[in-house]
This record gives structure tokens, sequence and C-alpha cells, in this order.
């Protein structure tokens, strides 16, 4: 870090003013920075979507919460371009493999949702700080900051979805009609290829907005910097020596001869020190300092009244359960979850915290909430596509295959000559159900109807099954709805066609 | 059992011959032929929605005529007044007393043209007969001839100058059909058979291929099993708890729903309903029924499309 080659006037800026430095910096430097971040984006979202292809919108998610690693290169790039030294792309990407790795895991989980995120990676990516040094390195770069800090993370996340949408209704708007109906089903929600344009919108209002936000954070951590280490003030002084050391440079060959001569002829005059002088001034140097502190200005007493709980520290007590302080501290012990305030020893946990503390749980539980509401469809996307597409059960029966005997024709003689008919044709109507998932993969769904069923058998091509498949459908249906017992010979024949058609066939 | 099976079957193929008997003079427009028959037999009333020149007097003349009713058709106007579709009690000079004259709601098939370019007060009149099948007159109900049914249509377009009708009153018709344009060969076929027929020619010989009152009865005996029913209720409860929907069906439109659907099952010959037929007369009971919510008719969707996408949710019966 060469601070005399730091590209950007420094000087005491307000948070905002930072911002807009940062905004600056990221539109001077938008295409390498995009690029740096966009291409590694592009090589995951590629493989993604055909892993998701029914499903684009994880795969979008994807990268969306892996925003922490796409920040990283444009900020190191950054970073040497603030101090003019030359940087390629290349060398970036050469340097992808240490960055992406440097406290990935905590980025990824408990600091992905940080609302100083962008603010905080320098002291990861640029100074390499980690655990208890991190810690104190955070407490004292957050300080009047925070709130910018917070700002623009939220600006970021706003201006996101502001430009996913926009983009998108833009292609709305341009899309002729019938096109545009293709992209939302019958019940107003997104199909697939809206879910494909969709994502595609917002991968790029992702990397089209990052550099600005990185950038963003990246200035505010240089404002802070500069205003705690002076850098104005070391510029300056560096300025001043340099310019003194070429003044002198210019006189010195004429003023050496002189001050040598000088220094001779005067040594003889100068007296030595006189040490017990010396430590005189500093005893009424301390003498006065403790004069001053008395004094009025460092020293007033205020009387102030105001109303209070006559037992406020064990109402304080009383109001926070010591298991709640220790958990806390264990979090901040561990997991650096309130950037600065890691000393609480001593002081009582303030209302600031507090709400930090309900946020946090509120999160807990809205995310707790959110994987049991879409546990099926979690469950089935994680699952195997063709498993995962599979209704386990279909008008009120079950139809996995575990459910279904292995003689099915056996066993549904057994209950008809149990005088239990609707159980009997039950169970081969679902044994058909099942074995039509499973071997001939209909897309079956709980909304349809038996002759909707029917139909899609049909359609699948295999006139004897479709044919079967009607009978059954016929007869089940006439029981089930109509109340009319069938003959046995007709049982009798379903059970033998059903051994034809569906234990004999080849799939 | 076996008798009232016997009979079903006995209407059904009356059904089949009368439907056969329209399809002969309306060409492709067979869905709307079936949905106006399932309509007859549950004893509703139809709305027709279509443009001018799909053949709407057609379908009821052609009705009429295979049934051996009498038909009767208003064109509504501004300046239609409920005693022109009532009738209207007058002082007869000659015979020095108040005479009745009957309107022309005193019919068996009534096609009520145009009904939403007639006044609320003048729709209100047909309306009031169409529920309580009586006009009352100078102080004296008078019951309506039965089989009794209003095809009353509406044109999509044009709607300058119309009196759109109250949701409560459209809730009145059993359903609601959507006539389009017949296919091509279609087309080509009722252009030639059409162009070659007299001016002021009859449509049909008028014959009575079935008895719709008896069929009626019949009809509405048709078993419903109790998840058949329940599958009906909860389409029309969909459409009450989806956002999409400003409005959605009310008890009357479940209870049209299993009329219309028992109607089907007979139409296809059954002594009882299954979920397809629930499912088949869903949208037409329902598409009059509802109100989209405002920002799925900015979206450019129509009531069939959420419909559809509603029905799709709801799981069939558990058998």
């Amino acid at each position: 870090m060469n601070l005399d080659k730091l590209q950007i006037r420094a000087t005491l800026r307000s948070g905002w003013q930072a911002l807009d430095l940062g905004y600056l910096m990221a539109s001077r430097w938008w295409l390498p920075l995009m690029l740096s971040a966009a291409l590694p984006g592009l090589l995951l979202f590629i493989p993604l979507l055909v892993v998701f292809f029914t499903q684009p919108l994880w795969a979008v998610f994807i990268v969306w919460w892996l925003k922490p690693l796409w920040e990283r290169l444009p900020l190191y790039f950054a970073s040497r371009k603030i101090f003019a030294e030359p940087i390629s792309l290349r060398q970036v990407f050469a340097e992808a493999p240490a960055l992406y790795l440097r406290q990935l895991l905590p980025w990824l989980l408990w600091r992905r949702l940080s609302v100083y995120r962008a603010f905080d990676m320098p002291v990861t990516i640029l100074e390499g700080l980690s655990g208890q040094q991190r810690r104190q390195r955070l407490q004292s770069l957050h300080g009047k900051y925070v709130d910018t800090a917070v700002s623009n993370q939220l600006i970021g996340f706003l201006f996101e979805i502001i430009l996913c949408s926009g983009l998108f209704m833009v292609l709305l708007f341009f899309l002729p009609e019938p096109l545009e109906s293709a992209l939302y089903n019958s019940a107003g929600e997104l199909a697939l290829t809206g879910q494909w344009l969709y994502s595609l919108c917002a991968f790029i209002a992702i990397f089209a907005l990052l550099p600005f936000h990185a950038m963003a954070g990246f200035a505010l951590y240089l404002n802070r910097r500069i205003e705690l280490e002076a850098w104005d003030i070391e510029i300056t002084f560096r300025n001043l020596a340099r310019r003194k050391q070429k003044l002198a440079s210019n006189t010195t060959s004429l003023l050496l001869p002189l001050l040598a001569l000088s220094l001779m002829v005067t040594s003889s005059f100068i007296p030595s020190p006189a040490y017990a002088v010396v430590e005189h001034d500093q005893a009424s140097a301390q003498q006065l300092i403790e004069q001053v502190l008395d004094g009025e200005d460092f020293g007033r007493e205020k009387t102030l009244s105001k109303w209070r709980f006559k037992n406020p520290v064990e109402e304080e007590n009383d109001k926070i359960p010591q298991w709640l302080i220790d958990f806390i501290e264990w979090l901040e012990s561990h997991f650096d979850f309130f950037g600065e305030s890691t000393d609480t020893s001593d002081t009582p946990i303030n209302l600031a915290d507090w709400i930090k503390i309900l946020l946090i749980v509120a999160f807990i539980a809205l995310l707790g909430y959110l994987l049991y509401r879409y546990r099926v469809p979690l469950t089935r996307a994680a699952a195997d596509k063709t498993d995962a597409d599979l209704p386990q059960v279909m008008f009120g029966l079950d139809v996995t295959p575990e459910s279904i005997p292995r003689d099915v024709p056996a066993a549904v003689m057994r209950l008809w000559q149990n005088q239990q008919p609707r159980e009997a044709l039950g169970l081969l109507y679902r044994a058909a159900l099942s074995r039509l998932l499973e071997r001939h993969k209909l897309a079956f769904r709980a909304s349809h109807t038996e002759a909707e069923c029917a139909t899609l058998v049909k359609a699948h091509g295999n006139l004897g099954l479709s044919d079967f498949f009607n009978g059954l459908t016929d007869t089940w249906q006439r029981l089930a709805y109509g109340h009319e017992v069938p003959e046995a010979d007709v049982v009798d024949d379903l059970c033998r066609r059903w051994r034809r058609e569906m234990d004999d066939a080849e799939v | 059992m076996n008798d009232s099976n016997s009979e079903i079957e006995t209407i059904a193929a009356a059904l089949t011959a009368l439907q056969q008997h329209i399809n002969q003079l309306v060409i492709g427009q067979d869905a709307v032929v079936r949905q106006v028959m399932v309509a007859m037999l549950a004893g509703g009333h139809v709305l027709i929605e279509g443009v001018p020149g799909l053949g709407k007097t057609l379908l009821v003349q052609s009705m009429a005529s295979g049934i051996g009713a009498a038909f009767k058709r208003i064109q509504f106007t501004p300046d239609l007044m409920p005693g022109d579709v009532t009738g209207h009690v007058m002082f007869d000079m000659a015979q020095s007393k108040f005479v009745l004259k009957q309107g022309p709601i005193f019919t068996n098939l009534l096609l009520a043209d145009e009904i939403n370019r007639a006044p609320a007060k003048t729709q209100a009149a047909l309306l009031e007969v169409m529920q309580e099948y009586q006009v009352t007159l100078d102080g004296k109900s008078m019951p309506i001839e039965q089989p009794f049914m209003v095809l009353a249509t509406q044109n999509p377009i044009e709607h300058e100058g119309t009196y759109p009708l109250p949701e409560a009153e459209l809730d009145r018709f059993i359903i609601k059909v959507n006539i389009g344009y017949p296919e091509v060969a279609d087309e080509l076929h009722l252009a030639t058979q059409n162009a070659a027929r007299a001016i002021g020619s009859p449509v049909s010989t008028r014959r009575n291929l079935i008895d719709i009152p008896q069929a009626q009865r019949v009809c509405a005996n048709i078993d419903v099993d109790q998840r058949v029913a329940e599958y009906a209720v909860s389409l029309v409860r969909q459409t009450r708890e989806t956002t999409l929907l400003r409005h959605g069906g009310g008890p009357r439109a479940s209870i049209a729903l299993l009329k219309c659907a028992k109607a089907n099952a007979m139409l296809a010959g059954k002594h009882f309903v299954t979920p397809d037929d629930v499912k088949s007369m869903a949208i037409p009971v329902l598409r009059h029924r509802v109100i989209l919510a405002p920002e799925v008719e900015i979206d450019g969707m129509n009531a069939d499309q959420v419909l559809s996408g509603l029905i799709d949710k709801v799981e069939a019966p558990r058998s």
C-alpha cells in the first residue's frame, strides 16, 4: 500500500459522500469489475440451469446466495487499481481460488445475511483478518458508518429487485401477446418459460449492480481508514517532506561548508544541558496539567433529577435472564453477530441489542416456518426427478409400489371371495395406477379424475393397456359412485387381463 | 334400480336423437348444443355469449322443434318495457271489460336476444319469471307452462349503451355458454346448406322426440355419491378462497353444479354421477358467477383461465 499513489483524494467525507465515491469508482471500472464477478458466476449458473431445468428459480437463488463470493474478485481488483497498481483480469482470476476460499463458510452461512457485508468484506479479503483480530478490527472500523453500511446493503438489494422486475416487464411489453401468455399458467403463476426469463433477468440484475454495491462498501471502508489512520495528514506531511527535501537538496552544496564553520565557531559558547532544570520543568508541567484538569472545564459537577425504579439492578436482572445473557455472549464469542459491540461483560444489554436478538429469533423462526411450509417441494427437489414427480396418493389411494402386493390378482380374488368387492376393485385400480406410474411414467396428478387418467393411458399408445384400463375404470366407477357390484366373471376377467397387460407386458 | 336404469337408458337414447336432430341444423356447435341440453335437463336457464350470426336463434328453434315445444323470441332494446315481456291488462271497449293480454313470456322456449340492451326493470321482470316460474299480472299469479327455459344472449363486443346484468341476476342462469366460430369444414357445410334454403322456409318439421318434464324428473333422481358431492362443493369453495377472484361462487353455484353434473351423467346414459361430470360442468356453471380480481383483469386473464387453474388445484374425490 503506497499512499503516494492513492488514486482518490484522501479527505474526510461523510458516509453518503463515501457511497458516492464508491459509485464513481464502479462507473469508471464497471466492465472489469462486472466481468470479474459475472464470468465465474456464469460458469456456475449454466450447470445449475441444467440441473434445475424445470425449476430455474432455484439456480438463480443459489447464485444470489453465493454473492459474497462474487464480490471478492471485484474488491481485489479495485484494491489494486486504487493504488495505481497495474492489474489485469487474468491476474485477478489467478488469485480467485485463494480469494474464494478465504473464510468461505462463515460468509456463506451465518454472515450471508449480514447487513454490513460490503463494508466488512475488505477486512476479510484485503486484510486477511479472522477471529478475535477481525472482531477488534470491525469494532474500530464500524463507528458512525454503520447506518450508511446498512443503507448501502438495503439500496443494493432494492435496486436489484427493481432492475430485475423492470427488465422482466420490458420484455413482457415487447413480447407478442401469444408469447406473453405462455409465460404464465392459467392460475396466474409463472410458467416454466416465465421462470426461465425471470431467472435470466435476475442474473443480469445481480451482476450489473454488484460492482456498485461492492465499491460503495469499499469506499466506505477506505473513508473510515482515512479517518482513523489520518491518511490525509500523512500524505500532506509526505508532500511537505518531499518539498523540503527538494529545497534542501538544492541548497545543500552551498550551506554545508557554512554550517560546519559556524558550528566550530559557536560550539565553545553553548552551555551543557542543565538536567535539574529539565526535571523542574516536568514537575511544574504536571502540576499545571492537574490544575487544568481540576478546572471548571474538566471537573464540573451537575445535579440532575429523574424518575427511576427503586431497585433498578434487581429489576434489570429480572428482565434479562442469565441464560439469555450467556447465550448471547456465547454467540458473540463464536459467531460475531453483533459487530463491534463485543464487550458486554460490564454493560447491560441495551434496546438495540434486544432488537437484534428479536430480529435474529424472528429470522430463525421464519426460516423454520418456510422450511416446514415448503418441506414437500424441497424434499421432492432434493430427490431424484423421476421419483419426485410420482404422486404417493391418488384419489385417496396409496399408489406407492411398496403398498402393492406382489401377486395383485390373487390378493384381489381373496378379497372378492371374502365379500369385500369394494376393497377388491379398489386394490386392483390402485395397483394399476401404481404400475402405470412406476413403469410407464405417466404424469398423473392429484387433480386428475379417473376419466382423465384413462385419457392419459390412451395417449400413451398401448391399445391393449388402454382397453384394459378403460374397462377397469368403468367397473371401478360403477362400484364406487353407482354402488353397482360387478359380476364375478367381470372381476375374474379383469384379473386375467391384469396378468397379461401389467405383469407380463414389457415396458 | 334396474327399472330406473332402463328408464335412464331410454331417455338417454331419446336425448341422443334430439342432439343429433339439433346438430343437423346447428352445424359445428356440438359442445354448445350439449351444454344447452344439460341446462334444459337440469331445469335451468342459459346465458349464451357470442358475436351475432353464430346460429343462436337457430339453436333454440331447432330445439323447440325437436321437443315439440312453443318458441318465442324477444329482441331486447333500450325502450322495451316489462309489460312487453310479461303481458298486460287492457280495457276491451267492445266487451266493456279488462282483458289480459299475455306477453311472449308465455311459451316453452324463450330466446331473450341481447338481454343486456334492455333497462334493469325489464331485465328484472324476465328474471323474476325465470326464478318463480309464474307471472303476476293485475294481482293474479299465472304459472308458466312446463317445460320453460330462457336462453338469453349477450354480445361480448359493443358494450356501448348496454345495461350489464348484475351478479345476483346472473346467478339465475344455471350455465353460461360461450359460443364461438365453427371450424372451417363446419362453416363450409353450413354455408352451402343454408345458401340452398329458401327464405322463410321452416327450420324443421315439428317433432316430439322426448318428454322433457319427465326427463327432468328422472334426472333429479340420479344418484350422487357423497364424495362426488363434496368434490363439487370443494370446487365452488375454491373460487371463494383464492385471491385471484374478487367474488366466488355461492351455495347456489354448488346446487347448479350438482344439477348440471346429474344432467351430464344422464346424457351419457349413466345412473350415477362421476367426478368427470362435475369437472366438465364446473367452468360453464361458474364462469358467470365469479368476478376477477382487478390485477388479474389487468393481466388480461379471463374467468375460464382462472377457473381452469383453480380446478387443477382441487384433488379429485377420495374413493
